[in-house]
């Protein structure tokens, strides 16, 4: 096998084999990414897409400093933002009140014997657009609420609090799933 | 819900979901694809400019050196004519003052005696010597005088001198007069004198003037005749030289693809060529010579990652695996497949190794030499260096193709095998540029270097919707042999 250096080098060349090697390699994994971002798969799959344009487009400006994998990852939130920005104005950032009643813990050691990761993955899809990207600028991608509110254009409480509420709500449906499972 | 439980199940999806993987939706990549095949196609685009920029680069170089020596040699004849058809007439007077003492015998008795002194007698008498006969040839044409060391002046005058060739004949029918004083004194005496009375014999390398060749002054006497010097003959066998060369080459592949199914073909780019072989060259004269001979060109393309999937096709009737490449379509062998072919079983080919292609060369080449420099003076080992420049075609045939691979098939089997059966080649032609330097080691060898540029003029595949030119870049060592 060749090394990923080999590989950016012949992409730059315009190696079309070395871009399906390249897109090969880390789609499967940016496709995880991407659908965490979106509400269904068809809009994961423009995440993809335009993520993966951008990646070649901009392959020149890798410097091979850290993670490759770590660059197209930043490429791929990044688009995600944008997408998120261009349909702001058609969202409420509080659509979804926080009172969902509140439920008893359960511990991770359950959630991950019952439920699968994909199934937690279409959990966070059901989050609202706001939510789910706070959620995932936090959790995922360690973003501080600072970065996430110059990034969202909202305060940092404003950050905090609807983190909180998306964890409300996504420890709701799971233990709706857990509910579901043990029926 | 407190603080803690809401930070633990935010760590809870992110080490799930962290580490999964889903197959992304199959349009995605056909989308890709296309702006892969852009960016390859502005590649090309950007390539195809630098090599016009280079090629014209080239080609001012070649013919600006050409015109100059056409030039130089058109030059050359009309100066030597310019002499040949042309007798140069000159009217010529000088004059000589030699100054110098005379002892004069006088009569004790103070009768005025006009002494007579002969020409003859004057001119033994008089000491000029060989030296300063030769101090005045040089300034002939100025008539200055020339004032000797002597106390006697004499004054000499040439008329109606005729010159051509290498000989001045001077006609002059002045008189000698000798101014002698009747005095007992001893005073310096005035003798005048023509060249011809003092034996004068002109040199002509002192004259400054133009060097015409012997049997063309003859025609301006018929009588004598000088047989035109026969050129000697070289022996064949003398004009013949064979040599062998090793040549690195920097090479670069041209893809012509003239409708979509040609991007279903390989993306070859070439990382190493050399080429070696032997020549064997004859003089048709002096400065041009013909060669030919036999060279094994080797290309090396780049490893790239080659793993992909590959569909059969239906070739005569039966599902074939076709490894497609600029340079030629292979079959995958099956016999160690544990899967049957058909259409929409696929494999997965992965080569790793080196893919070469190898071809020979019968090249025919016109060699000019432009400039000649004698190295070492004298003697009978005498060392050149000569420069050149040749031009010419070859003749390309493809002589192997070869490339190891590993086939992965559906069930998860996977064999190691090596291709070479491409087909779909051709021979085809290419030029050829160079211009070298050559230098004398002995008496019979010689050792060149000579930068070249080579360019196919056919493709290398025929039958195939992409066409593949290679043109490359090299610096020929060689030595050669002169029998």
């Amino acid at each position: 096998m060749k090394t990923q250096s080999e590989i950016i080098k012949r992409c730059l060349k315009g190696d079309e084999n070395a871009f399906s090697t390249l897109y090969h390699q880390y789609a499967s994994k940016m496709m995880v990414v991407c659908i965490r971002y979106s509400h269904d798969r068809e809009e994961a799959k423009d995440l993809l897409q335009e993520g993966f344009i951008r990646v070649f487009q901009h392959l020149n400006q890798f410097k091979g400093e850290g993670s490759f994998e770590g660059w197209i990852k930043r490429i791929i939130v990044n688009v995600a933002l944008e997408f998120y920005r261009k349909n702001t104005n058609q969202r409420h950032i509080n659509e979804i009140a926080s009172d969902y009643e509140e439920q008893h813990p359960i511990s991770s050691e359950d959630i991950l014997s019952n439920i699968h990761a994909r199934d937690l993955l279409n959990l966070v899809q059901k989050l609202p657009p706001t939510y789910r990207m706070i959620f995932n600028l936090y959790e995922f991608e360690g973003f501080k609420h600072q970065e996430i509110a110059k990034q969202l254009g909202i305060s940092e409480g404003t950050s905090k609090s609807n983190l909180f509420d998306a964890r409300k709500i996504l420890q709701r449906l799971v233990s709706e799933m857990m509910k579901e499972i043990k029926h | 819900m407190s603080e803690q439980e809401s930070e633990n199940i935010g760590k809870v999806f992110k080490n799930a979901i962290e580490e999964i993987s889903m197959a992304p939706p199959n349009g995605v990549w056909e989308s890709l694809r296309m702006l892969a095949i852009q960016t390859q196609l502005a590649r090309y685009k950007g390539f195809t400019t630098w090599l016009s920029f280079y090629s014209s680069i080239i080609t001012i170089l070649l013919g600006g050196a050409i015109y100059l020596l056409l030039l130089k040699n058109s030059e050359s004849p009309a100066t030597k004519i310019l002499y040949k058809n042309q007798l140069v007439n000159i009217h010529d007077y000088d004059t000589i003052f030699v100054d110098r003492v005379k002892y004069v015998y006088v009569k004790e008795k103070n009768d005025a005696v006009s002494e007579d002194i002969s020409t003859q007698n004057l001119a033994n008498n008089s000491e000029v010597s060989n030296d300063d006969n030769h101090g005045n040839r040089n300034q002939l044409f100025n008539t200055n005088p020339k004032l000797l060391a002597d106390d006697q002046t004499f004054t000499l005058k040439n008329k109606d001198s005729q010159h051509s060739n290498n000989n001045i004949s001077t006609s002059s029918g002045e008189s000698v007069n000798l101014i002698n004083s009747n005095s007992e004194s001893i005073s310096p005496q005035i003798v005048r004198m023509t060249l011809k009375k003092l034996d004068y014999k002109p040199v002509n390398g002192y004259f400054n003037l133009p060097k015409i060749a012997y049997h063309q002054s003859n025609k301006t006497n018929p009588d004598i005749t000088i047989e035109k010097p026969e050129k000697p003959k070289i022996p064949l066998m003398n004009r013949i030289a064979i040599s062998a060369f090793y040549s690195p080459e920097y090479s670069n592949l041209t893809v012509y693809r003239s409708e979509p199914e040609a991007f279903n073909y390989g993306n070859e780019q070439i990382a190493h060529s050399n080429s070696y072989g032997l020549r064997a060259s004859i003089d048709i004269n002096p400065k041009l010579s013909i060669s030919t001979g036999i060279e094994w060109a080797n290309i090396q393309f780049a490893s790239s990652i080659r793993k992909f999937p590959i569909q059969a096709e239906l070739v005569n009737g039966k599902a074939t695996y076709l490894y497609k490449t600029v340079f030629g379509v292979a079959t995958i062998p099956t016999e160690e497949m544990t899967t049957v072919p058909a259409i929409g079983n696929p494999i997965t080919l992965e080569s790793e190794d080196e893919h070469t292609v190898g071809f020979i060369r019968l090249p025919l080449s016109l060699q000019y030499n432009a400039f000649q420099w004698k190295l070492k003076k004298g003697g009978r080992n005498q060392r050149y260096l000569s420069l050149y420049g040749s031009g010419g075609i070859s003749y390309n045939l493809p002589s192997h193709q070869k490339l190891a691979v590993e086939i992965y098939e559906a069930d998860g089997h996977d064999y190691y095998t090596t291709l070479g059966n491409f087909k779909n080649t051709q021979s085809f032609w290419a030029y050829n540029l160079a211009f070298g330097a050559a230098i004398d080691l002995t008496h019979n060898a010689s050792f060149w270097i000579e930068p070249n540029y080579n360019k196919t003029i056919d493709s290398f595949v025929r039958d195939l919707p992409l066409k593949s030119y290679i043109h490359n870049l090299g610096v020929r060592f060689g030595v050669k042999w002169h029998f």
